[in-house]
């Protein structure tokens, strides 16, 4: 090898040194990252920046008009409308969702031959994600005359109802809890058996040990699902685009959909990125109130 | 070694990348004789076989003429148009609704047909002057009429025959609404209204304008909008319009209409509101023995009301790197045989009146249907439709379905609904103006 290397010389060493190079390696190795990141992220989140402050209507040029799109953000009525809609939905799921995923990890941290494969089961809902193939099937099942009316002898054509339709698009969230119970169960594995062997010796329960060790090991894990779920939770949009389209009566329309509506259908893309980047900016909020929140629950101990 | 298999490591990378700008490059050489060109539209099922069949013809017949097609629904392939619009790789070929035009011709995005006309390339001379003009933006032309159809009410003509129920065209509201409750007490199954819009604007051209007249709505108050609305307080509480939860579940596809899905009387309307074109995909969809016909969307004055609508239009990209071949395209889907033997009319009667008399000869029942509809009850009794409507109208034809939702779900008066229409779609025009 060495002998080789030493033959080269002038420009053909240098270039040979360079590629060599530690630093070349980690680059070239990253360039795939970050140039999505260029090309996908950072570019179109300034131009969306910029537009935010045009009047743009995609297909011909944009006009600037300063704050104008923002002031009229919130003198507008189905902005609020959507806001409450996905406030309530993150609200209600996210909760919902992360526990679902803590107690189905629970139970499926048993040891039997089944296991892995129920873990599998329980995880495909989370891969099939918001695609159109759930879409139809979630509008069946919950057609007028779909299995649960069949099943449970109810009349009403569920995501056609005001009360209801949400709830519908929030079971479905809460059926894709796969991600979150895959990280509880790596996490809960990592427990060691000896404070439970220590618990057995002092007398505890098993319900004493859920609450005075597992739950407080676990603690950071379930932050992380709760920031993570939180941020997806707030910008839903697959959901009401595909099974419901926001109907009825908007009571499904999600922050992200108005977003794409005022975008695309209605040709505001620079209102549209307005509200954009007022939701990023409310979910730096959110994120932020709950990392305040850290230190009164989550235990970062170590063992 | 270790450093050997990075150097190797590296060397396959850059050789994957040089690779990729490789492959790029050979297929811009390649250029010169083989031609792909994008061919864009929204559609049914029915109408994506028959256009894709088409398409592959053309190929049939012309091997270096390659196409790559992009199919989307509706509110889909406007998204996907405008995404392409501003990264100027509009499809060489994209169909487009005429309400949509302004748009892409503003931003310069579409091209101008005349020379093209003017030359034989294009060739218009069985188009008729006012069918061309609805491609017209300003001096030039920028649209060739996929289509012309007519506004409908598609009905189970089956099941209204069964019980010896008679509707026919040119009704009013009070003689609809008498059908709608006669169909209700005799056999159970409801009525859904659908097309807001249309209803709104035929309401308004009755009363003298478009439903747009600028950058506001054409209509000088909310009143006219009331009766309306009442009709459907009316039927809400007759009981004979079809639950308003079971229309929002059933979705807004042509196939999923409660007129051909359907379980009960409980979930099934008689009729549906859609252009006279969509009555094929429809009845393609229709249970078996269940057969459907079509009458005019009622309203009060019909002559000065309905119109032909040449709705879809096909355009060229101004920035298209073939438009010789673009343009040799589109003369052969307007105006060869071969091309209309396989669609068939399937958006509405052809533009090229020789090639539409072509097509009629060959029609099965239900595309016959819909071509006499607009020749021998449509035409007859029908004015002159209105320019392109300005920014904004979009917005204006989704809140006409809000507000017929709120008063259909009893969440508001019919006066409110008026009033909210006539208020809020005033300041979207005006709005999107400004």
């Amino acid at each position: 090898m060495k002998t080789k290397t030493d033959q080269r010389t002038g420009t053909g060493e240098r270039l040979y040194r360079k590629l060599m190079k530690e630093s070349t390696a980690g680059l070239l190795f990253s360039l795939p990252f970050l140039l999505g990141f260029l090309f996908f992220i950072l570019i179109p989140l300034l131009l969306s920046l910029y537009y935010s402050l045009c009047k743009y209507n995609i297909v011909g040029k944009a006009e600037f008009i300063g704050m104008k799109n923002y002031v009229s953000i919130f003198s507008d009525a189905k902005f609020w409308k959507s806001l409450k809609v996905t406030c309530f939905y993150a609200v209600v799921s996210v909760p919902l969702r992360v526990l679902f995923a803590l107690l189905v990890a629970l139970l499926l941290l048993r040891d039997t031959k089944a296991t892995p494969i129920y873990r599998a089961m329980y995880y495909l809902p989370s891969l099939l994600g918001a695609s159109v193939a759930v879409a139809i099937l979630w509008k069946q099942v919950f057609a007028y005359d779909g299995l649960v009316n069949a099943i449970f002898g109810f009349k009403t054509a569920w995501l056609g109802d005001a009360d209801w339709a949400i709830w519908v698009l929030i079971l479905l969230s809460v059926w894709q809890f796969g991600s979150s119970m895959l990280i509880f169960v790596s996490n809960l594995k990592q427990i060691p058996g000896t404070l439970y062997d220590a618990a057995k010796v002092d007398g505890g329960s098993g319900i004493q040990n859920f609450f005075r060790i597992t739950l407080p090991l676990l603690s950071p894990t379930i932050f992380f699902n709760l920031v993570m779920q939180s941020i997806n939770g707030l910008m839903v949009f697959a959901a009401g685009q595909i099974i419901t389209g926001g109907k009825p009566m908007d009571t499904t329309l999600f922050y992200a959909l108005y977003m794409y509506n005022q975008s695309f259908t209605y040709n505001n893309a620079g209102y549209g990125s307005a509200l954009g980047w007022v939701l990023i900016g409310l979910v730096a909020l959110y994120t932020a109130v709950l990392f305040a929140t850290k230190r009164f629950w989550v235990y970062e101990g170590g063992l | 070694m270790r450093k050997k298999a990075e150097l190797m490591g590296l060397a396959g990378t850059m050789a994957l990348a040089l690779a990729l700008c490789g492959g790029m490059r050979m297929e811009a050489a390649a250029e010169g004789e083989e031609v792909g060109l994008i061919a864009a539209w929204w559609g049914s099922q029915d109408r994506n076989d028959k256009f894709t069949k088409a398409f592959d013809t053309y190929t049939e017949n012309n091997p270096n003429i390659t196409f790559e097609l992009q199919i989307n629904t509706f509110s889909d392939h406007l998204t996907a148009l405008s995404a392409s619009a501003a990264s100027n790789t509009m499809p060489d070929l994209a169909m487009l609704q005429t309400a949509y035009l302004k748009t892409y011709t503003d931003a310069e995005k579409l091209l101008d047909l005349t020379p093209y006309i003017e030359s034989g390339a294009l060739d218009m001379s069985n188009v008729d002057e006012n069918v061309l003009a609805t491609g017209k933006v300003g001096e030039g032309i920028y649209g060739i009429s996929a289509g012309n159809n007519a506004a409908s009410i598609i009905y189970n003509k089956t099941l209204l025959e069964e019980n010896g129920i008679e509707v026919k065209n040119l009704m009013n509201m009070e003689e609809f609404v008498g059908v709608c409750q006669e169909i209700y007490e005799k056999t159970g199954v409801r009525t859904q209204i659908d097309n807001i819009s249309t209803w709104l604007e035929f309401i308004s051209r009755a009363n003298g304008t478009g439903l747009f007249e600028g950058n506001a709505l054409g209509a000088g108050d909310a009143e006219i909008f009331v009766p309306f609305f009442e009709m459907i307080e009316t039927g809400r509480e007759e009981g004979w319009l079809l639950d308003q939860g079971i229309v929002t579940a059933n979705g807004t596809a042509v196939e999923e209409q409660a007129v051909v899905k359907y379980t009960s009387a409980e979930t099934q309307s008689w009729c549906s509101g859609f252009n006279s074109n969509q009555m094929v995909a429809m009845q393609a969809a229709a249970p078996e023995g269940v057969e459907l016909d079509l009458i005019t969307v009622p309203c009060d004055d019909p002559s000065t009301s309905y119109y032909v609508r040449q709705a879809m239009c096909w355009t060229i990209a101004a920035g298209s790197e073939h438009i010789d071949e673009a343009v040799a395209v589109l003369n052969w889907w307007i105006n060869s045989e071969e091309a209309n033997a396989i669609i068939m009319g399937e958006p509405g009667v052809p533009a090229n009146n020789e090639i539409a008399a072509y097509v009629a000869d060959m029609l099965d029942e239900t595309t016959a249907k819909t071509f006499n509809y607009v020749a021998d009850v449509v035409i007859p009794n029908s004015s002159a439709g209105d320019p392109p409507a300005e920014a904004g109208a979009s917005q204006v034809l989704d809140l006409a379905n809000e507000v017929y939702e709120k008063v259909a779900y009893g969440e508001m008066t019919a006066e409110e609904a008026a009033a909210e229409f006539f208020e809020q779609g005033n300041t979207m025009m005006a709005n999107a103006a400004s």
